[in-house]
């Protein structure tokens, strides 16, 4: 689904990815682990197309399709989702109405009609179920005036409604509380299906008690590093980044 | 003679000058309602006055419609007084309309009275070509415990002059001015506002907002004065501004005069542009760009509009406002006029 082949980008001058390699397919739930300023964030900003970021060498497939060709709204139609660690507040826009217009304009792309404004309710109301938010959601305005936990609910909420192919999760649960935390990674494992896949970044092994990955990748200084399955996280978690660094 | 109004079931009473003129044909075609008083001024032929009988609760807004609609440049002038009644009610819209194709000059003057107790919505709209220019002059004086919501919206035209000169000339006196304008190409819009606090226990609210595209060029000016004596005054003034180019350009002076010293006071100015991040945030999920400018434009925008509260009227604005947004010249088509 998604194939990374030496990846290097760089912010101004500074090169922050420095050769990454990563297969992720269908199906797979990935973990990417590793200390503050390795890059992880900067991997999911160069996969959702943020301009501030200049790749001077590699490539980014999704099933088949160079990610350098497309737009960064191009990629989200195709697939892609990007959970942020800090999501934005965009005051006076509603969550519905930005909803709305995202979940259509992604149905154009792919040459569907736009869905009814019955539909779409009901989908957010079945949706919203999901993170456990309330029916209040839809009049409030993106993520203004949010708690920590409502924010991260909020992203995957939007998950939820535009089913992507390929979730990131940049830090996802940074910042909750244990009910959060449960309450968006259960989010998350409902979501889960065979033709999909998930990659979170993590600073902590927590938040991996509850999603379960397939792969755990320890990246740092811009690469990944080693590459496991879930006992990785847990021998990283015991020993330490300063195993990794030595 | 005939005439309709886009507005989607605004049920209102309807009022047309001719060219500024308020004439016998005027007069003709409007059925006053109770409480309702309007008398021609004997000195200056055109000009009128309109009085609201003390305790009216003048249940359907008024419009008053000024069509401009010679084939030669025009210069129109007109005047005209509102004075509401004590603990009486009045909404009232007015549009200077000029969909002809020529360069008019419109010089409007309004001088409004608000007796005590009473309350006026007004609502300031146009509709004139790009080659005009408007002169909005408003006066307004406030008694005690009245309470005056006003709003400005300007869309199009090529020359725009606000005036608004606000005097609390008793106490409890409440005033909500704001106002929109979005520009692009070469509009030149000018908003000058004067606010008196005289008496005390006075509250007045200023929102104004502006998106400017092109090279569009806006000046925001809004003095509020407080009066040694106008104590637990509450001002309020805020004017913020959204750049889309580099050409684009808003000088805004708020500026407070304040000499009492048990006041509530604060004013804001702000010119930036669209958020960065919001619009990166709205484009992964899938929203391209140009509609996702729209929707922050619209955001920012909506924030006056919401307050609009005549339901056809906010609707009818929120359709146009977002028609303009996408960058359409925008008239009110259907705001014909025949004889």
């Amino acid at each position: 689904m998604l194939t990374i082949k030496n990846l290097h980008a760089n912010i101004g001058e500074k090169e922050i990815l420095k050769g990454l390699n990563l297969q992720v397919n269908a199906g797979e739930v990935h973990a990417i682990m590793g200390p503050n300023g390795t890059g992880k964030s900067t991997l999911a900003s160069v996969i959702a197309g943020r301009e501030k970021f200049t790749v001077t060498q590699g490539r980014i497939t999704f099933n088949g399709k160079n990610l350098f060709d497309l737009s960064v709204e191009e990629r989200a139609a195709e697939g892609i989702f990007i959970g942020f660690q800090y999501p934005v507040e965009i005051p006076g826009v509603s969550i519905a109405n930005f909803m709305r217009t995202a979940v259509n304009e992604q149905r154009k792309y792919r040459g569907l009609d736009p869905m009814s404004i019955f539909e779409f309710q009901a989908m957010m109301e079945d949706k919203q179920k999901i993170v456990e938010l309330t029916d209040k959601l839809a009049g409030r305005s993106v993520n203004e005036g949010f708690s920590g936990g409502e924010k991260k609910k909020n992203e995957i909420f939007q998950m939820a409604m535009l089913e992507p192919k390929l979730a990131i999760l940049d830090e996802t649960d940074s910042g909750l509380d244990i009910d959060a935390l449960r309450i968006v990674a259960n989010g998350v494992n409902k979501l889960k299906r065979p033709d999909n896949a998930t990659v979170v970044i993590t600073h902590y092994q927590r938040l991996l008690d509850y999603i379960v990955p397939d792969f755990v990748h320890i990246m740092y200084d811009g690469k990944i590093v080693k590459t496991g399955d879930k006992t990785l996280a847990l021998e990283l978690e015991e020993k330490g980044y300063d195993w990794i660094k030595s | 003679m005939k005439f309709t109004c886009k507005i989607k079931h605004l049920d209102a009473y309807l009022l047309i000058l001719h060219n500024g003129v308020f004439d016998q044909k005027s007069i003709q075609h409007f059925a006053p309602p109770k409480g309702i008083k309007i008398t021609p001024n004997p000195e200056k032929t055109g000009n009128f006055k309109l009085e609201v009988a003390p305790n009216t609760i003048v249940e359907k807004p008024l419009q008053l419609v000024n069509v401009i609609d010679t084939p030669e440049n025009l210069d129109v002038v007109h005047a005209f007084e509102v004075v509401v009644g004590e603990g009486s009610t009045l909404s009232l819209i007015h549009c200077d309309e000029s969909m002809n194709k020529v360069k008019n000059t419109i010089q409007t003057h309004v001088s409004i009275e608000l007796k005590s107790h009473s309350s006026l919505q007004y609502y300031n709209l146009q509709n004139i070509n790009n080659h005009s220019t408007l002169n909005n002059q408003t006066e307004v004086k406030q008694h005690n415990h009245s309470r005056l919501i006003s709003h400005t919206y300007t869309l199009n035209g090529e020359f725009l002059n606000k005036q608004q000169h606000i005097d609390f000339t008793e106490e409890f006196a409440n005033a909500d001015v704001q106002g929109l304008y979005l520009l692009d190409k070469n509009q030149d819009y000018f908003h000058r506002i004067r606010l008196n606090h005289n008496q005390p226990n006075g509250l007045s609210n200023q929102l104004f907002k502006g998106v400017l595209d092109d090279s569009a060029k806006a000046h925001f000016e809004g003095h509020v004065f407080v009066a040694k004596h106008a104590q637990k005054t509450e001002a309020l003034q805020n004017n913020k501004n959204l750049l889309l180019t580099d050409k684009a350009n808003v000088q805004t002076h708020p500026f407070l005069e304040i000499y009492a010293d048990d006041v509530k006071c604060s004013h804001g100015a702000t010119i930036g542009q669209l958020d960065e991040d919001a619009l990166f945030y709205l484009r992964t999920r899938g929203i391209p760009e140009k509609q996702a400018k729209t929707l922050l434009m619209y955001a920012f925008a909506n924030d006056v509009v919401r307050n609009v509260y005549l339901d056809p009227l906010r609707e009818y604005l929120e359709n146009l406002i977002k028609r303009r947004l996408n960058g359409e010249n925008i008239t009110c088509e259907d705001c014909v006029f025949f004889n």
